[in-house]
């Protein structure tokens, strides 16, 4: 390896092979993504096999992954919605970072540590990885959730305080380096009102650009165009001692609700995905073994003591700002990590003396332990503490206190709706059972009372009064669920009258057999009805067209009922539905025929 | 306006063609409005409210009227509003019966198939007009409404305008 430049070929080839043999097999074997990543970094870095030695650099390149990932965050969001994020971003956000500081700090100093330095280790420990955050999140689809907001907006603060925290970093170092207070003022002014200006400038200017440059039609000159418009945003905001991040995330949250959005996002996509994996390489080489055999006792202590203070720590805080219990661990979990900016703060404290050498290199293999170590939770998350979750989660639904509605409305969505609200309308009560959470919330705050629950369980309907209701409804639209309560009803409950909303045919026929009291397939009316608009659309007047749906009808429920009878034999089923056809043939003719002279007879 | 089937009429649909577009005149088609048999109640009393004339025109089915303006005269015509206390919104409302038969004129005499006078078979109107205060007018008949030429339908259909008119001048006096 002479030329720098054939350097950084093979580098670059290290990686990728590296990235294509660790990460799908780390896939397979149900561990994520990110492990791989991390594997392949402790493999080929310095500590490892030693094929890359320079890991800050690589670090710093791979960075800007998390800054094209915040700036396709902030792609989703856009003012408004950042507007409704206000509570979880400062409050929750500022309750994680100081109470995680303060018990940080506390423990460093109390393990004798200097107190400068343990009020940086104490920072450094209270930030989470946005990066490794953000992607387990969007791994699973988790980003919309409750917790998944929170999650976000946790780090999105952290990122703001993060700007705080590398001010501070030189007073720590001796009191006097601290720039005077008058060109802080004129600093943070400055500030201000640069971003003040790019945010307007932005909003006026981009646009327009965006058109022009799309309508070029050079799909990569749209690329350079989206790269160089979230490097030049990340660079500003880096020239303001800024992070990078914040910087990008302000450019996505400009382009929001822009025509471009997803070009934008499709185009940064893969570079993105690159670099955090480039990124996670990098965690994954500044895992320095060497200091975890010397004192391996420490060390895992070290990762598993921090990782548990911080998952405790959240789940206070996540608990004071009230979110879904079942989501309370999950949420927890994501961000117990010791962040990125850990290693950026560390890297400075070392630079600036605060501590020697060996404590600043455990420290970050100690960071870049509980990197590797949250995929690893979370895939024990998955298998147990989940699975232990659902079991306990169906033994905590709403308390239903003995209700003694007539009705009792299983699976409230659209098609139960429509049914509870004509009930309502008539002053009707009915018990309403449903198992979507974000469902209920809604439809408590319009007054419906609904109750959360399986509605296949047998003392979850008895404490919804099944006993002394009259009706069930079975308006849910999972097939086998609206079976199961359909035959466990029947089977126990035989005083009740029950209708059930069919999903098709043979969810139809599985009905018949139960032998209920109503069946009613979910589009067939609202097609049949549809059916007759268009005829009258056609030129037919109303009444025949009403006339011709209500024989489709009729004939129609015939055909079902026979075929129902024949469904067991083949055979006769084809020669069923074929005559059936028909008949129907004949049917219409038929009416024809009579409707050209009605009433003849008469005319004498 | 009551036919179940205008698109296949004759007679009633040449009668309609020549009143639809008269000024003065809400043409108002009940098995086009109601298909489904579901009577906007409140929507109709205001209809009525707003005219002076009220013609039911229709075709004469079993001496009576098509089921959908025997339903509207159910559901409409409430008490309190068409008759009974307080119920005087028809009074003084002229009252026009516009039929068509099958029939001709001789099935209305004793020996024919109706066996009664065709106004015998219009009691119930007159007493409808009677109990909510509407004044009842010489019905309007067509007879032999299929057996005709177009001609002698034209010529119905032309007085019907015409003494729809005479009703509309006389309002305005
Ligand atoms: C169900 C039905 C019942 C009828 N009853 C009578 C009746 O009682 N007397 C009669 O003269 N014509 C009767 N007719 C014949 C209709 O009055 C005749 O077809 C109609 O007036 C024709 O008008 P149009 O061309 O507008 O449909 C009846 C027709 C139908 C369809």
């Amino acid at each position: 390896m002479n030329g720098h430049g054939s350097n950084d070929f093979f580098n670059l080839i290290v990686f990728l092979v590296s990235a294509v043999i660790c990460v799908p097999l780390s896939k397979k074997f149900g561990l994520g993504s990110i492990l791989g990543y991390l594997i392949a970094g402790v493999i080929i870095g310095p500590h490892g096999i030693k094929l890359i030695s320079n890991v800050q650099e690589t670090m710093h390149l791979s960075e800007f992954g998390v800054v094209l990932f915040m700036f396709i965050i902030g792609l989703e969001l856009n003012p408004r919605k950042l507007w409704s994020l206000r509570i979880p971003i400062f409050g929750m956000g500022t309750a994680q970072v100081v109470l995680n500081t303060l018990v940080f700090t506390g423990i460093s100093y109390f393990i004798g540590m200097s107190l400068p330095a343990s009020i940086l280790i104490g920072m450094a420990f209270s930030l989470s990885s946005t990066a490794m955050g953000l992607q387990i999140l969007n791994e699973r689809n988790s980003t919309t959730t409750a917790a998944g907001n929170a999650n976000f907006s946790i780090l999105l603060f952290q990122d703001i305080a993060v700007i705080a925290m590398l001010s501070i970093l030189p007073l720590l170092a001796d009191g006097k380096a601290a720039a005077s207070t008058d060109v802080k003022i004129v600093n943070f002014v400055k500030t201000v009102v640069i971003i003040l200006s790019v945010l307007v400038a932005g909003r006026l200017l981009l646009r327009p650009l965006l058109r022009f440059i799309a309508s070029i039609h050079l799909r990569e000159i749209f690329t350079a165009f989206s790269l160089l418009l979230v490097m030049s945003m990340a660079f500003l905001m880096q020239y303001l001692d800024i992070s990078m991040a914040l910087g990008a995330f302000l450019g996505g949250v400009l382009l929001a609700d822009s025509e471009y959005r997803h070009a934008l996002e499709t185009d940064i996509e893969p570079f993105k995905g690159l670099l955090l994996g480039l990124f996670f390489i990098s965690v994954g080489m500044s895992v320095n073994l060497k200091i975890i055999f010397e004192s391996p006792l420490l060390i895992f202590g070290c990762v598993l003591g921090s990782f548990a203070l911080k998952t405790a720590i959240h789940f206070v805080v996540g608990y004071i700002f009230k979110l879904p219990k079942s989501q309370l661990t999950f949420f927890s979990l994501v961000i117990a990590q010791v962040g990125e900016f850990a290693f950026v703060i560390l890297g400075a404290a070392a630079g600036l003396n605060i501590f020697d050498t060996t404590t600043g290199e455990t420290l970050i293999t100690i960071v870049a332990l509980t990197l590797l170590a949250t995929p690893l939770v979370v895939f024990f998350y998955d298998r147990i503490i989940a699975r232990f979750f659902e079991k306990s989660r169906e033994v905590e639904p709403d308390i239903i206190e003995e209700q003694e509605n007539p009705v009792i409305i299983a699976g409230f969505g659209r098609y139960g709706q429509i049914i509870g609200r004509l009930l309502y309308a008539n002053k009707i009560t009915a018990t309403v059972l449903d198992h979507e959470p974000d469902q209920i919330e809604l439809l408590r705050r319009f007054g419906f009372k609904v109750y959360y629950g399986d509605a296949t369980r047998l003392d979850l309907l008895e404490s919804a009064g099944i006993r002394k209701a009259q009706v069930l409804v079975v308006a849910i639209d999972n097939v086998d669920d609206n079976l199961k309560l359909v035959r466990l009803a029947k089977e126990h409950f035989p005083h009740l009258k029950i209708y059930a909303r069919a999903r098709n045919i043979q969810h139809v026929y599985d009905l018949i057999d139960q032998d209920i009291d109503g069946i009613e397939r979910e589009t067939f009316e609202a097609s049949l009805k549809m059916g007759v608009d268009v005829l009258r659309g056609l030129g037919w007047s109303a009444y025949e067209s009403v006339k011709r749906a209500q024989m489709f009808r009729r004939h129609n429920l015939e055909v079902i009922k026979d075929m129902h009878s024949k469904r067991k034999n083949e055979k006769e089923f084809m020669a069923k539905a074929r005559q059936a056809r028909e008949d129907l043939e004949k049917m219409f003719e038929e009416e024809n025929q009579l409707r050209t002279q009605p009433g003849s007879g008469w005319d004498i | 306006m009551a036919h179940p089937y205008l698109n296949r009429s004759v007679a009633n649909k040449i009668i309609c063609g020549h009143v639809k577009e008269l000024a003065h005149v809400t043409f108002h088609d009940l098995y086009e409005t109601y298909p489904y048999f579901s009577i906007d109640i409140k929507k109709e009393q205001e209809i009525l409210r707003k005219h002076d004339l009220i013609v039911f025109q229709h075709p004469f089915y079993w001496n009576n009227m098509p089921p959908l303006l025997k339903l509207w005269q159910d559901e409409v015509l409430e008490t309190g509003f068409a008759y009974g206390e307080n119920g005087k919104e028809l009074a003084g409302k002229e009252f026009l019966l516009s039929i068509t038969t099958g029939g001709s004129a001789d099935t209305y005499t004793p020996e024919g198939q109706n066996k009664f006078p065709v106004t015998d078979f219009m009691r119930s109107y007159e007493q409808m007009c009677s109990l909510c205060g509407m004044k009842w007018n010489p019905p309007h008949v067509l007879h032999s409404s299929r057996q005709n030429g177009h001609d002698e339908i034209y010529v119905h259909a032309n007085k019907l305008k015409d003494l729809m008119s005479t009703f509309a001048e006389r309002g305005h006096l």
